[in-house]
């Protein structure tokens, strides 16, 4: 290696630990907002007696898309370690399932829980206007989901310049970023599950 | 180390997230207790953290995947 | 020529996306089988839209959408090549101190808007009985009164903080420079949806917009939440810039206890900004939805709560207040020493005083809701964590005196300013724990001793180093320096004419005169409540003619003033050690530190400029 491009290359390392530190002190600041998401929660579904309570919700659904998220954290990882080892093939096709689980996941959402698009086998929704329930569900899901999108969207550049050999094993700050992004909206669906579907009774 | 060790590494972490999941998921048809499922949820966030977003690259210099 | 201002295209793209968005909205609306016209949901789809064609107009997300297309964008600096050099000013420019001057100019302009407001109402208050303002139209004043000055203060604070931090610490520019230019721009749709909505009913539950008035109110109150989103994101994305930039790019030697102390400041301010925006961003978003998709977190009805609003809410605004006066506080550590040739005393007090500030600020927002009805068993809690923070703001006053006593003091226009400053902000340091107190504090509660309370604060911590910082780093900025003599009629007449308004306002507070309230009883406080009133307002005025004078000063010494040396101040601060104005590349060479930055009276420098690697620093 040249002395020009081993300095060319500090000079992408010093830039890549900025934006790591800018990355993370974003999803720092993103903690409250989601935070604050997760308070409301807990400050308003409750009952007379300050016992913790939810929704009736349907349970598969909620372990269906908590799984399908999950695993697309497993192939972002993947990828990410696959870019870094210089297996290109292996980054595109992981890449490639995390954003079809990505979409799975908004889809279960949409669909199955808010169900924003009618099926015939699918029933009973609660709504956004249905008291604190309805607006505590969608506030926590949608603001997930429009994380969801965005990274979803990450995702389609990331994979479309990837293509293009914009990354090498040396730079790929780009899907780093897309990366750590990713399992940050995975992190807050971690939390996000069983506030909204598993802790406190069920109530009708 | 070998070159296929942060692959497996990926997959024990996937499958330790997946376990916690349906342990969290048995629970609650137990109890809805907010503190062990958070706890659960904790112990979920903290390998998302360290594994796969490799916090630690925040103060390691000379960090190689 | 018009055209080829960013500012321009960001305008028409905005008008543009606005009403695209709005038409969508019906169009889809229409679709989905629903009534066409839902004004909640049109406006606020427009109102977002537009703010991101305006983005997109101005050109501050050009550099990403090409990254996104995988190709690199080299940075240039510079002023732009087939235009006029002023243009720059007017369109996405990376350079942070051009940056800075687009803040500070905008926030003067904003805070001019903000007081024009204010000098409206108090004209109407010097009488009682209604003169020409209606009831409605006082309320609505009153909100935007608010928010434009919160607005135009947190735009001076990024002014300040963008231009400076980065010559303090020797950087080339700050860490993310499109970041820093997005974080600008993004203010001016969000001031112009706050302006607008004054054309939609306004908002008129006051600044702080609790709710069920919100939730109820006119339409006006989307485009308030709106517009304090994108404000709000500014912050978000100025303070993560800072603090990356403070964080990683001080040159070899300068360790964190050897930076200028304003950086300590703008540490302590982003660290809050960067987190407690999200929260009042979360409460207006609920509030939002709450409105447009009848989400009822707010509403009793269906199991909501009130309070919890206010909760969220003031877990920002709180800690918002030190966001407008810590960097204000920092201005004034800076400036002393300058000014008195001493040493800072106490340089670690100072610094890690700012963090505590900071952090014990997150801790007492309810101290704003003693008569919300909440549990009362957290009164005490919220109290005392509250009198808590006259602590580290008692440290801060200790090292002023201290550094000032035995000084050789000189006086010019900022060095006047900032004992000015000191002097107001303690008048609102001390009357801050009477209203901490809870047993005085239901007495107090919105009356008029809260809004003098919190004016001196924010004169204090802001308005006041503001001005000083402005006069002080005028010459590093233009090369000329201002008019001395214009300079000190500015702080003769605002200075007194503050102390008459501040003290105006608490006193009839003491007399039972309630907030946010058009009218009042003449024979309030013995019948001497409306003589109080009409000297408010009549220094209400002269604080707005001494702030013409000093934009007259500003505007005609930034042509015809004596052409200023490098550093006229005498000043050991790295900024001053290069020509005046400051080359477009900062620092010929990268600095090197040798010595402390303030042991004034010593031959030793705080940095030298490491002459052997000069021109490395723009090798990248
Ligand atoms: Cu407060």
């Amino acid at each position: 290696m040249s002395a020009l491009a081993a300095d060319a290359i500090e000079v992408y390392r010093t830039a890549t630990r900025n934006n790591r530190m800018g990355m993370w002190l974003f999803f720092f600041s993103e903690l409250f907002l989601f935070g604050g998401l997760l308070i409301t929660r807990f400050a308003l579904w409750v009952d007379e007696d300050g016992h913790i309570i939810r929704p009736e919700l349907d349970q598969n659904v909620g372990l269906i898309v908590t799984v399908v998220l999950l695993a697309s954290s497993y192939f972002m990882n993947r990828s990410e370690v696959a870019i870094a080892n210089g297996r290109k093939r292996d980054f595109l096709v992981s890449l490639w399932i995390t954003g079809f689980l990505g979409v799975v996941f908004l889809l279960g959402v949409v669909i199955f829980e808010w169900g924003l698009i009618h099926l015939p086998f699918v029933e009973h929704h609660i709504g956004p206007t249905d008291g604190v329930f309805g607006a505590v569900i969608f506030g926590m899901t949608g603001m997930h989901a429009i994380h969801v999108i965005t990274g979803v969207a990450f995702i389609v550049v990331v994979w479309r310049n990837g293509k293009r050999d914009v990354y090498t094993e040396e730079r790929h700050w780009g899907v780093e970023a897309c990366a750590i992004y990713w399992h940050y909206v995975d992190l807050v669906w971690i939390f996000f599950y069983p506030a909204i579907y598993l802790i406190g009774h069920a109530v009708h | 180390m070998s070159k296929s060790s942060p692959f497996r590494q990926g997959i024990l972490v996937g499958i330790a997230l997946f376990i916690l999941t349906v342990i969290e998921y048995l629970v609650a048809l137990q109890t809805g207790s907010a503190t062990i499922l958070l706890l659960l949820g904790a112990a979920k966030g903290v390998l998302v953290v360290y594994y796969f977003m490799h916090i630690t690259s925040l103060w390691r210099e000379d960090e190689e995947h | 020529m018009l055209m080829q201002l960013g500012l321009t295209r960001g305008l028409i793209y905005q008008a543009a996306g606005t009403v695209l968005g709005m038409v969508v909205t019906m169009v889809w609306r229409l679709l989905a089988g629903m009534p066409l016209w839902d004004q909640e949901v049109v406006f606020v789809v427009g109102g977002l839209v537009g703010g991101f064609a305006f983005m997109w107009g101005v050109g501050a997300i050009d550099d990403w959408l090409e990254w996104c297309r995988g190709k690199a964008t080299p940075l240039v600096h510079g002023p732009p090549r087939d235009k006029p050099a002023w243009t720059r000013y007017f369109s996405t420019d990376y350079n942070h101190k051009v940056i800075g001057i687009q803040y500070s100019v905008t926030s003067l302009l904003m805070l001019m808007i903000g007081g024009s407001f204010a000098l409206i109402f108090r004209a109407e208050l010097a009488q009682a009985d209604l003169q020409f303002l209606g009831m409605g139209m006082y309320n609505k004043l009153i909100g935007l009164h608010g928010w434009a000055v919160i607005a135009a203060i947190l735009l001076g604070v990024g002014g300040m903080a963008n231009y400076l931090v980065p010559l303090m610490i020797g950087a080339e520019d700050m860490a993310f420079p499109r970041l820093n230019a997005f974080a600008f721009w993004i203010n001016v749709p969000g001031g112009l949806l706050l302006l607008a909505s004054a054309f939609l009913g306004g908002f008129d539950a006051g600044w702080t917009a609790y709710p069920p008035l919100s939730t109820q109110g006119s339409v006006g109150y989307q485009f308030l939440f709106l517009a304090i989103y994108f404000v709000g994101l500014s912050s978000i994305l100025g303070s993560l810039n800072l603090l990356v930039t403070i964080l990683t790019m001080r040159p070899k030697g300068m360790d964190l206890f050897r930076i200028p102390i304003f950086c300590w400041a703008v540490l302590a301010t982003s660290l809050i900004q960067l987190t407690a925006t999200q929260a009042i961003g979360t409460a207006f978003l609920m509030g939002l939805s709450e409105r447009a998709l009848g989400m009822g977190f707010f509403d009793p009805e269906g199991g909501g709560n009130p309070i919890l609003f206010q909760h969220i809410f003031w877990f920002y605004s709180h800690p918002a207040v030190y966001v407008f006066v810590l960097p204000g506080l920092g201005i004034i550590s800076e400036l002393l020493p300058v000014f008195s040739r001493k040493p800072l005393f106490g340089y670690r007090w100072i610094a890690l005083s700012s963090l505590a500030i900071a952090l014990v600020g997150f801790l007492v927002w309810g101290h704003h809701m003693f008569t919300s009805g909440y549990s009362p068993y957290l009164r005490v809690p919220f109290m005392v964590a509250t009198l808590l923070v006259a602590v580290p703001t008692g440290v801060k006053f200790f090292s002023w005196v201290a550094t000032m006593w035995g000084g050789r003091l000189r006086f010019p226009t900022p060095m006047l300013f900032t004992l000015g400053a000191i002097s107001v902000f303690l008048l609102g340091g001390l009357t801050g724990p009477i209203l901490a107190t809870v047993a005085s504090d239901l007495y107090l509660h919105d009356t008029y001793f809260v809004v003098g309370h919190f004016h001196a604060t924010l004169f204090g911590g802001f308005v006041f180093p503001f001005c000083a910082a402005i006069y002080f780093w005028f010459p590093k900025i233009t090369g000329r320096m201002y008019n001395e003599a214009l300079g000190k009629l500015h702080f003769y007449i605002m200075t007194p004419a503050f102390w008459l308004m501040s003290i105006g306002q608490m006193t009839v507070g003491t007399m039972g005169m309630r907030r946010r309230i058009v009218d009042y009883d003449p024979t309030l406080g013995g019948g001497l409540v409306e003589a109080r009133h009409l000297e408010t307002t009549i220094a209400a005025f002269l604080i707005g003619l001494s702030i013409l004078i000093m934009i007259y000063n500003l505007v005609t010494s930034a042509e015809i003033g004596v052409r200023a040396p490098a550093n006229p101040w005498r000043s050991r601060s790295p900024e001053w050690q290069i020509p005046s104005p400051v080359p477009e590349h900062s620092f010929a060479a990268p600095l090197q530190v040798v010595g402390e930055p303030y042991d004034y009276g010593l031959e030793e420098e705080y940095v030298v400029m490491d002459e052997s690697q000069a021109g490395h620093a723009q090798a990248h």
